[in-house]
């Protein structure tokens, strides 16, 4: 007996110490990332034209139609690109400020829209003007972006003074731009809406774009060449899904043959946001069509485990061990790897379901089913899957008062459940499509749901028939809680990355099991249960 | 936070699953627990007193014949063999015949009239597996409806009120009986509103009064007090209890006990894995129960260097009697 014992113990130490200790020895030893970068930070980003709002502007105002095309910098590369409808990258215009789509007016009313999609990787931000790549331009384009012309006569006077009142004569073209950056970012407080440089000026506020407008002015007053910048600052880009993002307007000065880039309410000089897509580099004319939803509409999406860059990937990890680079699930093909992810999570969530069980006391639906949910809410998106978990869950009791009194036999009358559960579904998929709520792909559409829903119904149809109305609920609610309990772990994307990256972990999962397996305290429903005895002595 | 559970010596689930049920229980034993029919005629074969069982319903092509197999009937309980906590069973309390038999009334426990080809249904159901353990396939039995004694009776809503004795290694660790209310529908479920009334090992008196985990002082339908009750023929329903613990290798056992006014305590099934609200009912933990009982077994264990299964059925009544 106390040998077991032992053995059990020896057995919860290696479990739990021999993942970690082997993380440890990948990473310092030989030098594997623990999550690698590459899997960080891709994106795929739409940029979508909307055609019928973008003749309205023009009729206004006549004048050329561009979308922009995000391109490679020195903070992002630029892996696949894609035009619908189809066009040839070779005859994209290219600009200074990263090649754009010119739209004629044939092209504006044959088509509804316009859509690029690209993929892009970000890198870490260069943090030193000197380190900038230098991208030399001719005389006629340095003229070009010194041109002050198209500003108001009075606006430029204004600006003019300022600059004056800014900079001293033994100033350098850096130290003079360093100036400018340090007034706007100290004295002009973010105020959206206010984009001319006269309003910025009289009222000391302005947007992101008018304050990157009295940047450029200054800049170009004082004899540097200067322009608009557009890009995208992805706010939450540890989300699964759709990222939430801002529209940035910055400027670029070009000193020492490098494009310097000025975002004084970010305070960064010489360098851009972290997890900031440049889009168009030189956007001054388009500033309209670009800071407007209606016209140019953008969305931003992790790619992440859908675009590990598996060939790159491996053969960097060969390099440092081909051994262990032998167990990297890189090697897969990125839907196969997809579906990895999603076994490599199961294990970790019957930890969670174990502590649920066995330390709070929750009953859920069979043992394995919120597992399943959980995997149903990360494959789709957590409201989809909850709000048919609960269609289906008042199917289920529907049923039961319906086809109960038609004395159907059990086994046809789970089949007729599962089939109502299929139209729902299809319809709720058509609904959710229509209005827009869920992105539909199969990605998010798949059997994987029906599966999960028919398992569910089953074990729920048992479950009421056994335990009545009252308990069943219970137990659905727990079944749902426990789903989102692990859902929320394992949206943690660092930890599924870790995962996926490090499968050897799988053992941490036996480690934990046994231990919570050999815990024999009371539950913390036990608590309640037994409160009846508080009363008593 | 859990002081009061440990004061009391609660035993929880974790405790009971990794501490009693895994280790004292085999599980080749389970079957005969589980399954009624096992169970049945292992009771059979070792003179238990137990319903009469009138049939058994076993495929679907029997389902044909059931109304022969009724005929002569004047009621009966149907219940499936691997059946838990009262699921799936339906007590036809009369049936009134009619010439074309399909066409006979079945009155149930509920008041409730059925045809005769709703008690078909239900028997499909059965044999469908929508009660059984685990969803499986499923027998049935047809057994006979038993009564109950009126000291129990009077204190029940319909149903029939039972007794359930826990005992390990056949001593007999505690006990209650469970009686039927309105919220129960007529069963004896504890969770599902039944009345758990705790009772004294030594000599069947009231511990303690609950209903849906909570502590209650009269039946919540019929007001009458609960804790006037002494259980009859007390020291023949341990007995029984304590034998039929011998019949299988399970040492941590549930033993349901009905006593009928005219046959006295009769088995109605065992349960390898008894539930723990019968500590709230008795208002006592189980747990130091279960550790005298460890301790005099491993003392005596050493003192005669004998078997710790050598109790004869009257020194384990007795023990039980004695210390709790």
């Amino acid at each position: 007996m106390i040998q077991i014992k032992k053995i059990k113990n020896i057995l919860i130490f290696v479990c739990i110490f021999l993942p970690l200790a082997l993380l440890v020895y990948k990473n310092q030893k030989l030098n594997m990332p623990v999550i690698p970068r590459e899997a960080l930070d891709y994106w795929q980003i739409e940029i979508k034209a909307n055609h019928k709002n973008l003749s309205k502007a023009i009729s206004a105002l006549p004048r050329e139609i561009v979308v922009p095309v995000p391109t490679s910098t020195n903070t992002q590369t630029i892996g696949s690109i894609d035009f619908l409808p189809e066009r040839n990258i070779s005859l994209l215009q290219e600009k200074d400020g990263g090649p754009v789509l010119f739209l004629t007016p044939d092209e504006i009313n044959k088509n509804e829209q316009t859509l690029i999609t690209a993929q892009i990787q970000l890198f870490e931000l260069v943090t030193n003007p000197e380190n900038l790549k230098a991208e030399p331009i001719d005389e006629f384009e340095k003229n070009k972006y010194k041109e002050t012309s198209s500003y108001n006569p009075v606006t430029l006077e204004l600006v003019k003074k300022l600059a004056e009142s800014l900079v001293f004569e033994s100033d350098t073209e850096l130290s003079a731009l360093q100036k400018f950056f340090f007034y706007v970012s100290d004295e002009i407080v973010l105020q959206p809406n206010v984009d001319g440089i006269d309003d910025v000026l009289s009222l000391a506020s302005g947007s992101l774009l008018g304050q990157a407008r009295l940047m450029t002015a200054l800049a170009r007053v004082h004899n540097i060449p200067a322009r608009i910048a557009f890009g995208i600052q992805i706010l939450d880009p540890e989300s699964n899904h759709k990222s939430k993002y801002i529209r940035v307007f910055y400027t670029e000065a070009y000193i020492n043959n490098r494009w310097i880039p000025v975002n004084p309410h970010y305070k960064l000089f010489g360098q851009t946001q972290k997890n900031m897509i440049v889009i168009h580099r030189d956007s001054e004319s388009y500033t309209d069509i670009f800071n407007d939803r209606s016209m140019l509409s953008i969305m931003i999406e992790p790619l992440k485990f859908k675009s590990f860059s598996s060939d790159k990937l491996v053969n960097k990890l060969k390099a440092q061990s081909p051994m262990w680079s032998y167990f990297s699930l890189h090697r897969f093909s990125l839907s196969v790897q997809a579906i990895f992810l999603g076994i490599l999570l199961i294990p970790f969530g019957t930890v969670i379901l174990s502590f649920a069980r066995v330390f709070l006391g929750i009953n859920t639906f069979g043992i394995f089913t919120p597992i399943l949910l959980t995997l149903f809410f990360l494959e789709t998106s957590f409201v989809f899957a909850f709000t048919l978990f609960f269609v289906v869950l008042i199917l289920g009791f529907a049923q039961r008062f319906l086809l109960d009194r038609f004395h159907i036999l059990a086994v046809p009358r789970l089949s007729i459940l599962l089939t109502l559960t299929v139209i729902v579904y299809t319809l709720y998929v058509i609904f959710a499509d229509s209005l827009g709520v869920l992105s539909v792909n199969n990605q998010t559409v798949n059997y994987f749901p029906i599966v999960i829903i028919s398992i569910l119904i089953e074990r729920f149809s048992v479950y009421y028939i056994e335990e009545g109305f009252r308990n069943t609920l219970k137990t659905a609610l727990g079944t749902i809680f426990v789903a989102s309990l692990c859902y929320a772990l394992l949206s943690i994307y660092w930890l599924k990355a870790l995962i996926f990256n490090n499968p050897e972990l799988l053992l941490l999962s036996i480690g934990l099991n046994l231990l919570i397996g050999s815990y024999k305290g009371y539950r913390l429903s036990e608590y309640f249960r037994f409160s009846g005895l508080k009363e008593t002595k | 936070m859990f002081d009061y559970l440990k004061k009391f010596g609660i035993l929880g689930n974790n405790a009971r699953i990794s501490d009693f049920i895994l280790p004292h229980n085999k599980r080749s034993a389970y079957p005969f627990v589980d399954n009624k029919i096992l169970t049945h005629e292992l009771a059979i074969k070792n003179n238990i007193s137990c319903p009469n069982l009138y049939f058994t319903v076993e495929s679907y092509g029997e389902l044909k014949q059931l109304h022969n197999k009724f005929k002569d009937l004047k009621s009966a309980v149907i219940k499936p063999a691997r059946g838990s906590q009262g699921n799936g069973i339906l007590v036809i309390n009369e049936i009134i015949w009619d010439e074309d038999p399909l066409k006979s009334t079945f009155i149930t426990s509920r008041k409730n009239t059925s045809s005769y080809s709703a008690i078909e249904y239900h028997v499909s159901s059965i044999l469908s597996g929508l009660y059984s353990l685990n969803g499986d396939m499923d027998q049935v039995l047809v057994q006979e409806k038993l009564d109950s004694i009126d000291e129990l009776k009077s204190l029940s809503f319909q149903g029939l009120p039972d007794i359930r004795v826990i005992l390990f290694y056949g001593i007999p660790v505690m006990a209650m009986t469970r009686l039927p209310t309105k919220a129960s529908q007529g069963r004896g479920n504890l969770h599902q509103g039944a009345v758990g009334l705790g009772l004294k090992i030594k000599d069947g008196t009231v511990t303690g009064a609950i209903q849906n985990n909570k502590n209650i002082q009269n039946h919540p339908d019929l007001n009458t007090s609960l804790f006037d009750l002494k259980v009859p023929q007390w020291l023949e329903v341990l007995n029984l209890s304590s034998k039929c613990s011998d019949l299988v290798n399970i040492r941590y056992l549930g033993v349901d006990i009905v006593i009928d006014p005219k046959k006295g305590p009769m088995l109605l099934e065992m349960n390898a894995r008894p539930g723990l609200s019968i500590q709230l009912a008795n208002k006592a933990g189980l747990l130091p129960r279960l550790e005298i009982i460890n301790d005099y077994l491993k003392s005596r264990a050493s003192k005669n260097n004998k078997d710790l299964f050598d109790l004869s059925l009257n020194e384990k009544v007795e023990f039980g009697m004695r210390n709790f």
